[in-house]
């Protein structure tokens, strides 16, 4: 998983539980990398996991609101670090569709060796999508969160209704209307 | 104050590692891109080579075809005959002027 996941859950820990947060979580938790992320690097899918599940246990807030929460402040530093890919986009639906054929193909230039979440178009009208994620990663609710992060910054609002189309979270289809 | 005081630096260490082992990867990377650098240079080269190698001998081969045609028309001309040539699938005919005399 690309290394700014890892640098930006720890900015978030930071900022909403401080510092000693931050620190107890990385001591408690089992860490290949020893809790050490850089931007650049790509580290184990199973440390995040691991990481949410220890800061769920910490602060008795549930995973899926965690990754939710996490979703909407990793898309704010989305936008501030990847701002070339929002020009001359003007609402999220297209923004969406632009995820697999244009956006994970210019990450994957950058890094091949990034594992990247799928999110196929099944349906689409004005005012309708259905997408489809697949990762092997199942972070359904991150994409959730990231998803009404895009909506907030182009002044949406949607509906998001999740369907389980694998029952260990693998495939999921969203359902989103505006 | 105290306990937070201490985490923070245990962050700050964390944070250094992970400064140094970024600039570790960036090098690496910006190694892998001089050496294909130096490959895609190579090969252009190569090929600008080639291309040179190949102008030559079809120039060559221009001449020789030049002057076989000189030889023809010369010994076509002495010998006071003419030639024709019907393509019939491009449907095109090509005759000697002295034919169409």
């Amino acid at each position: 998983m690309k290394g700014i996941v890892f640098t930006e859950f720890f900015e978030m820990v930071e900022e909403r539980f401080g510092f000693e947060m931050s620190n107890q979580l990385v001591e408690d938790t089992e860490l290949k990398s020893g809790g050490v992320y850089t931007a650049v690097g790509t580290y184990s899918h199973h440390e995040i996991v691991a990481l949410v599940v220890k800061l769920s246990e910490k602060t008795e807030i549930e995973i899926p609101k965690l990754l939710n929460v996490f979703g909407h402040h990793l898309f704010g530093v989305f936008v501030k670090a990847y701002h070339h890919f929002f020009v001359g986009v003007d609402n999220c639906f297209d923004f969406f569709k632009n995820i697999d054929n244009y956006i994970h193909v210019e990450v994957l230039k950058l890094y091949p060796d990034a594992e990247l979440p799928k999110f196929i178009i099944e349906e689409e009208a004005e005012n309708k999508l259905v997408l489809v994620y697949s990762s092997a990663r199942k972070m359904s609710d991150l994409a959730v969160g990231l998803m009404e992060g895009a909506a907030n910054y182009f002044n949406e609002t949607i509906d998001i209704k999740k369907e389980m189309i694998s029952e260990n979270g693998e495939n999921v289809r969203f359902i989103l209307t505006k | 104050m105290h306990k937070e005081l201490e985490a923070i630096k245990k962050v700050l260490i964390r944070e250094r590692l992970a400064r140094k082992q970024a600039g570790e990867i960036i090098e690496k990377k910006s190694l892998e891109l001089y050496n294909l650098n130096q490959k895609l240079l190579a090969a252009n080269h190569q090929l600008e080579e080639k291309i040179l190698e190949r102008t030559k001998e079809l120039q060559e081969k221009n001449l020789q075809i030049k002057s076989n045609e000189e030889r023809i028309n010369l010994a076509i001309e002495s010998a006071g005959l003419g030639v024709w040539d019907w393509n019939i699938e491009k449907t095109t005919f090509f005759t000697a002027k002295k034919l169409l005399v």
